[in-house]
């Protein structure tokens, strides 16, 4: 390295003494040809090089790093306090059981397949060389491989894996009760993260919400946030055959399956069966004909809800408006209804011991009206409802004066 | 005369005092006490010598030359009362966020783009940060996106990477797609 900085020097210096007449002229000519300008660079300190490394990204730090020996030893150097790569982790199965490392870059997409079998006899560190994982698939598919795909990438990383976030897509309800806490032991072994997204299809919502035993299974920890995304709709049939909506049969149907999942609501609100529940926002997209219904059920399990709830920060209620809306306009979507008139909220209200206020707008910059429902038997929680543009958030809050 | 309290130093009438600043070839340079502590490192000099402090015979630079110190005092002009920047960076890849320029910035640095380096240098020594900041962001705007090739040639560095060092930087670095 010393040799090279001399080499350096010298050579600067050279260019230093040329430097007046050889300046103007290449400001001109840049002025004339509008060309990258010849910029003939003196010594330059460590600290000004790290500064200036220190705006650009790694495509570009790898390109600084091939320019000379004192570029390269500098990028080596400050390793620790420059950018880092942004990388992306999937996993493959199939016919390809492997791990594919994607880059995220706005140029060239580049990916790496990791060939799980080939791992063994060829360890390539420099994947995660200066990376960081923006984000990491999880589909929970074959619940084997996967201990064993985590334990190879945390060896090539070092340690366990630094994910800004992950993401779990639960894709089968294929003993899911299984492959969740195989995922899970896996997950808190060999993944460091804070931020936890899990994805799943109203089936799955349904067979963990539905079984308290199974609600575990949701807790990663106090030190990873919860978020989860799911999609809930009520079938209701009767010997094999979907009832409509219109139908007679369909509101008698609708009261059993009702009684049991506002059961599941109030005890889910309550979250007794949770030991350190951390869930930061709980999406849930209903269809635009159920929306009513599930909303009035929300409300009744938060009214009955024997503890303060705790489990969520944030509640969102999604209208799908994919559906298409149906010619009877029996059940309205709650959306339109609970913007134009606080009374059809009202309306879906249990009647007794709530106090229902409205929030005029203003009052914190925010457009929407924000409602606001206080808890019977624990008057200082309630729930905040705000209508936003294609949903309706609710929020458990502390009120200061009941 | 002369001499001005250090207590006063902050003061708004000694910001519209005369300074001489000579730099290390030998050019003096008269300028408001309150343009030249942009600089921080002159702003220094002035508090310490506090009551020493000799207005019309001067705070030697033996870093700056006078073309340079030029360009950096009308840059000081400019932002004698400008707010401190944040430097800002992504939490997770650690980049650091680009600043927007104003259009009289822009301007000044397409001015003076073939003095970037020294300009960099020159307000690292003097540690004005405005300008240092923003000068290396210039620079880094001109790295961006270019091949190590293009980079050399625009700063006219001497490639001094052996065929085998290229060879094993390539290797150990498996994104690297040139």
């Amino acid at each position: 390295m010393s040799k090279g900085n001399t080499a350096k020097k010298r050579k600067s210096i050279k260019v230093v003494e040329n430097e007046p007449a050889a300046k103007v002229r290449r400001s001109r000519q840049l002025k004339e040809e509008e060309k990258a300008p010849v910029l003939a660079m003196p010594i330059m300190p460590y600290d000004v090089l790290v500064h200036i490394f220190s705006k650009l990204d790694r495509e570009d730090l790898d390109s600084c790093s091939a320019v000379c020996k004192h570029w390269h030893n500098v990028v080596e150097d400050a390793e620790k306090e420059l950018p880092k790569r942004a990388i992306d982790i999937r996993f493959d199965r199939g016919i390809f059981d492997s791990i594919t490392v994607t880059k995220e870059d706005s140029r060239n997409d580049k990916a790496v397949r990791i060939d799980v079998a080939s791992i063994r006899k060829n360890p390539d560190r420099h994947i995660f060389k200066n990376a960081v994982v923006k984000c990491m698939d999880e589909r929970l598919l074959a619940g084997d491989a996967l201990e064993e795909k985590m334990k190879k990438i945390c060896e090539l990383a070092g340690d366990r894996i630094p994910v800004e976030k992950f993401h779990l897509i639960i894709a089968s309800g294929m003993s899911l009760t299984e492959h969740l806490e195989k995922f899970k032991r896996c997950f808190l072994l060999y993944v460091n993260t804070s931020k936890l997204m899990i994805n799943m299809k109203s089936s799955m919502f349904d067979s963990i919400f539905r079984y308290e035993r199974k609600w575990s299974l949701l807790e990663f920890g106090p030190d990873v946030e919860v978020e989860i995304e799911t999609d809930w709709k009520f079938d209701i049939e009767s010997h094999g055959r979907h009832i409509h909506m219109f139908d007679d049969l369909y509101l008698i149907q609708i009261q059993s399956y009702k009684q049991s999942a506002i059961e599941s609501l109030q005890k889910f609100f309550s979250c007794s069966k949770f030991k350190s529940p951390n869930c930061i926002q709980l999406t849930i997209t209903v269809s635009r004909e159920q929306a009513q219904d599930i909303f009035s059920w929300i409300i009744e399990g938060f009214r009955n809800a024997f503890e303060p709830p705790k489990f969520f920060k944030k509640l969102v209620l999604k209208v799908n408006i994919e559906v298409p809306k149906q010619r009877f306009g029996r059940y309205p979507g709650v959306l339109e209804e609970f913007g134009r008139d606080p009374s059809v909220f009202e309306g879906v209200l249990p009647r007794n011991g709530f106090k229902f206020s409205r929030e005029e707008p203003g009052a914190n910059d925010m457009p929407a009206p924000i409602y606001c429902l206080v808890h019977t038997n624990f008057r200082n929680w309630a729930l905040e409802a705000k209508k936003l543009n294609d949903s309706l958030e609710l929020k458990l809050i502390k009120v200061e004066n009941p | 005369m002369a001499t001005e309290s250090a207590n006063g130093v902050s003061s708004p009438e000694l910001n519209e005092r005369d300074v001489v600043i000579t730099t290390n070839d030998n050019r003096n340079f008269t300028v408001k006490i309150g343009v030249a502590r942009v600089s921080k490192t002159i702003n220094n000099m002035i508090q310490d010598l506090g009551e020493s402090l000799d207005l019309s015979s001067g705070i030697p630079l033996p870093n700056v030359d006078g073309p340079i110190f030029e360009k950096v005092l009308e840059w000081c002009e400019e932002h004698k009362n400008a707010p401190e920047i944040k430097v800002e960076q992504d939490p997770h890849t650690r980049e650091r966020k680009w600043f927007t320029m104003t259009e009289w910035e822009e301007e000044y640095f397409r001015k003076f783009l073939s003095h970037l380096w020294d300009l960099a240098m020159a307000a690292n020594y003097l540690e004005i940060p405005s300008l240092y900041y923003y000068t290396c962001q210039k620079l880094a705007e001109r790295i961006k996106g270019r091949t190590p090739e293009q980079i050399r040639e625009m700063f006219g560095i001497e490639d001094d990477l052996t065929e085998e060092e290229k060879a094993e930087i390539r290797r150990t670095n498996v994104w690297c797609t040139y």
